[in-house]
């Protein structure tokens, strides 16, 4: 018993690290179908949900619905950058392809969120604030995210060398994650024309809202964290496989090479 | 009301059209391992010889 614990027992941080990964990323991989199946019959039940059962809100209409969208991508795109940003410092410490493969995913599917988050917001804001933009301390900081994230996307498109773009990749995917707590936070530190958080409240968490509306929610953030979680592991199970298709061409085409 | 749907037409769009680029790199890499097994094939009929 001990004997099989001790074999079992990580030897290192780092062996640790390895295993948890692989293990992780093993279970996720079997789970996959299972985790796609419940996300399409969540986002069937949130949209129904929106459309037939919660109450409209009395000041600002049909427009607040947009809420249930807005407030779930954005949830979404913090989730995926902070994917980036904890895959690109273990990246940076342990140097294993996985890490860098979940960064570069991550960001693809936190930047189309993060898009999904401004378009829908802009389309919030037209009625309610008479105008789509306004150079907002919260509106400001997440198009200086999209920013950056773009230009994170770009380089890993456009860079050559592998083994240099997954390090400075992984940089800029951490210094552009330090914008998310602060886009967070923006409501509080300046004066906004954003709405102040309504469900994550210190002294009353989630006591801004109706029952009707903050059920409607947590089952949307729920439905979009199954999306996320099945979107990011079939991406990561792609680019997995491209890698060892790769290596598998380049070796038939050396043997083709010592063939002839 | 109009605000309301674009704004869920916007989205499903966005999430529709990621889906298809998803589903068109998964349907490459579906041809990419076939050549790759026709490939390899070729070379167990010959004998192992590329």
């Amino acid at each position: 018993m001990i004997a099989s614990i001790k074999k079992w027992w990580p030897r290192s941080w780092r062996q640790f690290w390895t295993t948890l990964d692989g293990r992780t990323y093993h279970v996720l991989l079997h789970a996959r179908p299972w985790i796609g199946w419940l996300a399409v019959g969540m986002m069937v039940a949130t949209f129904a949900l929106v459309f037939w059962w919660v109450p409209l809100e009395s000041i600002q209409g049909y427009p607040q619905k947009i809420f249930y969208i807005h407030v779930p991508s954005a949830w979404l795109m913090y989730s995926a950058f902070a994917v980036v940003f904890v895959a690109s410092v273990m990246y940076l410490w342990q140097r294993t392809q996985l890490w860098d493969i979940f960064a570069r995913c991550a960001a693809e599917i936190g930047f189309l969120f993060c898009s999904l988050t401004l378009v829908t917001g802009m389309l919030w804001g037209s009625p309610i604030w008479g105008k789509p933009w306004v150079w907002d301390a919260r509106l400001t900081s997440s198009f200086i995210l999209w920013l950056i994230y773009m230009g994170y996307l770009l380089f890993r498109m456009l860079a050559r060398s592998d083994i240099e773009v997954g390090r400075i990749a992984a940089v800029i995917g951490i210094i552009g994650f330090l914008d998310v707590p602060i886009i967070h936070l923006s409501v509080q530190w300046w004066r906004t024309l954003h709405p102040l958080p309504v469900v994550m409240i210190a002294e009353n968490p989630g006591g801004g809202l109706p029952a009707s509306m903050l059920i409607t929610l947590l089952v949307a953030l729920t439905s979009f964290s199954l999306v996320f979680v099945y979107l990011l592991t079939q991406r990561v199970w792609q680019e997995r496989t491209i890698e060892n298709l790769g290596l598998l061409e380049a070796i038939l085409d050396r043997k083709a090479e010592h063939a002839t | 009301m109009r605000y309301y749907l674009t704004a869920y037409i916007v989205f499903w769009s966005g999430l529709f059209l990621y889906l298809v680029w998803l589903t068109g790199r998964q349907a490459w890499l579906n041809r990419r391992a076939a050549g790759l097994v026709e490939r390899l094939a070729a070379r167990s009929e010959r004998g192992g010889q590329s």
